[in-house]
């Protein structure tokens, strides 16, 4: 243990005099965060829908854009204004109302998703105008929602938190192990480590603690900017994220020791970003859910650690399930074994023909 | 009662053995290593062909030698990072692979391998530990020994190329090893430093310590009690300076080296 202990302080004391990783790993990943949040809360404002035709047709087309598509409606004087509106990208497309009840809906084709969206509004403006109910009541109309959790609604970027919680804690782990490993065994120091009584196991232990003191202190970092940047919100205990950091960034440490035996230099070291870190970032449930996966990528997708970091912290912030429930107990499991069969590969890979 | 004693004999036994060193005592004339038919290869390359050989406490054994003729991995399986495919190797009486005679075995490998961001402190008190060493003295002293006190907590990148070979050194050196082996310890030194180098290596020779140091330089030879010829991973000739000399019947050890090596080839 004192030995796995001077190597977690010697990793962390070179981490300390290294202020540009440090300010990698600290400072980037709360950049982003906050980059990533501000672009998808905006890409979340209603986009505005150009209308034109009959007064009484068009008031009630508003609130029908409103209350179905979250959309913006913008009174434009006569069909070829809104045509004119959706070729200029003013707006996202737009709605001509005939005075006999006729709807014509003006897309712009390479706008995706909106076309769908809007064709349904269209269908419901129709009909709204053939029933012609008051548009104020139909305003004030509003549905009692009885809320299983999450009262009033997440957004995206609230539901996006915790899987990206878990891809900083992967990547950057990923990418600091496996370069400095790399380092150790390119420049002699892990030979030398070898020639003392230290056991291999020591040497990974002593990783493993030092990076993931640095996973957690950087888990924290993103943690405070996403709650009190961001005004993320979450339906279980903050703190309930930190062992399962722990344990993303132990799965990191070891898989980055293995696979730096695999590298002669730093950069082919990176070579293995895209090779380990990219298909986790597709298939992990990161940005689309692993359900929407098509059926041959599921299996991949479940042999996959960051599938089980992801889906644990969605369950424990998200859902605001307990830490020791049956659903993140079986992922931290699944992480626990991805672990323990890369930590022992990664003791294999440091070659000493001593016992 | 017969059983009874034999019961407590064996625990005697079993205590003193707990209480015994777990080495020979230096004061022993028993070798510090001893080489027996040791064959390594790499692939197709052959880089040890049946060496034997045996260094005796407190000698500096020169193991002299071009490049890539197989002086490295002998120095390698003497410190127990390799394993011969063939024969065995004894360190302070002990066979190898043991991990616990590693704590008296110094290595210096040819390149200086140091962690540049930390300090000669840091460095120093990083292998100390991992020797099982929690006395801060030691690290102090061994700086002071090679001359780094005054610039001991600044970071090594910042060292001239003299200094990180110090710090090398002093990481080999902190844990008192009575067994030290130098790989081309003096390459790329100044003279000054190397001077100094040999003046320790001495010292420590003299307190009982035995080293073993791989050169090419055949002016550091002299320097050596023993010297072992090697060339395509065999030893060809071992003995003083002196005897070595009078085998290839010439005063001069760069000669002696060329042509024990030409009678090698011809044989070969």
């Amino acid at each position: 243990m004192t030995r796995t202990l001077a190597i977690t302080r010697r990793v962390l004391g070179q981490l300390r005099r290294d202020h540009r990783t440090l300010a990698l790993v600290m400072i980037v990943p709360a950049l982003t965060m906050l980059l990533i949040g501000t672009l998808v809360r905006n890409a979340a404002v209603q986009p505005a829908i150009a209308v034109a035709g009959p007064p009484a047709s068009v008031a009630r087309l508003t609130v029908a854009l409103d209350v179905l598509a979250g959309a913006d409606a913008i009174v434009a004087q006569s069909a070829d204004e809104v045509a004119r509106l959706v070729d200029d990208g003013d707006v996202a497309a737009g709605f001509v109302l005939s005075e006999t009840g006729g709807v014509e809906l003006v897309l712009d084709g390479t706008v995706p998703g909106i076309g769908q969206r809007l064709g349904r509004v269209a269908l419901a403006a129709g009909l709204l105008s053939a029933a012609d109910p008051d548009p104020a009541e139909l305003a004030a109309a509003q549905p009692a929602i009885s809320w299983v959790r999450g009262e009033g609604g997440f957004e995206t970027i609230d539901a996006a938190a915790p899987a990206m919680i878990a891809f900083f804690s992967l990547f950057f782990v990923f990418l600091l192990t496996s370069v400095s490993f790399l380092r150790e065994r390119t420049g002699g120091t892990l030979e030398r480590i070898m020639a003392t009584p230290a056991r291999r196991r020591e040497l990974v232990g002593g990783y493993v603690l030092g990076f993931g003191v640095l996973a957690l202190v950087q888990g924290a970092i993103i943690t405070g900017v996403a709650v009190w940047g961001l005004g993320i919100r979450h339906e279980g205990p903050i703190a309930a994220a930190f062992p399962l950091v722990a344990l993303i960034s132990l799965v990191s440490v070891v898989l980055g020791i293995f696979l730096s035996a695999f590298s002669r230099t730093e950069l082919q070291a990176i070579q293995f970003i895209p090779i380990v870190i990219t298909p986790q970032a597709l298939l992990s449930g990161v940005v689309w859910p692993i359900e929407s996966l098509p059926g041959w990528l599921q299996p991949i997708a479940h042999g996959l650690p960051l599938t089980y970091g992801v889906d644990a912290l969605e369950r424990v912030l998200l859902r605001g399930e307990g830490l020791l429930s049956m659903g993140p107990l079986v992922d931290a499991l699944a992480l626990l074994a991805f672990a323990s069969a890369f930590a022992a590969l990664a003791i294999a890979s440091i070659r000493r023909e001593v016992a | 009662m017969a059983a009874d004693d034999v019961d407590g004999a064996t625990c005697r036994d079993e205590m003193a053995s707990q209480e015994k060193p777990v080495r020979p005592t230096p004061s022993v004339a028993a070798p510090s290593v001893i080489v027996r038919g040791v064959s390594k290869s790499f692939g197709n390359v052959h880089a040890l062909a049946d060496i034997d050989l045996q260094i005796q406490p407190g000698t500096i054994y020169g193991l002299l030698g071009p490049s890539g003729a197989g002086k490295t991995t002998l120095v390698r399986v003497m410190a127990g990072l390799l394993r011969p495919d063939v024969g065995d190797v004894d360190i302070l009486g002990q066979r190898l692979p043991d991990p616990e005679v590693l704590a008296h075995i110094g290595y210096v490998p040819q390149l200086p391998a140091v962690y540049d961001e930390l300090s000669a402190r840091q460095n120093v008190a990083f292998f100390a530990a991992l020797q099982g060493l929690r006395d801060a003295d030691a690290v102090d002293d061994v700086l002071a020994l090679v001359g780094l006190a005054d610039r001991a907590d600044s970071p090594v990148h910042e060292y001239s190329g003299g200094m990180v070979r110090r710090v090398s050194l002093a990481i080999a050196l902190v844990h008192r090893p009575r067994l030290l082996l130098l790989d081309e310890p003096t390459v790329g030194l100044d003279p000054v430093l190397r001077q100094a180098f040999w003046e320790h290596f001495r010292a420590l020779a003299d307190g009982g310590s035995t080293l073993v140091v791989t050169t090419h330089v055949m002016d550091e030879a002299d320097r050596m009690d023993r010297l072992g010829l090697v060339r395509a991973g065999r030893l060809l000739v071992e003995g003083t300076p002196h005897d070595v000399r009078t085998t290839a019947g010439t005063d001069n050890l760069e000669a002696a080296f060329l042509a024990l090596a030409d009678d090698d080839e011809v044989m070969a």
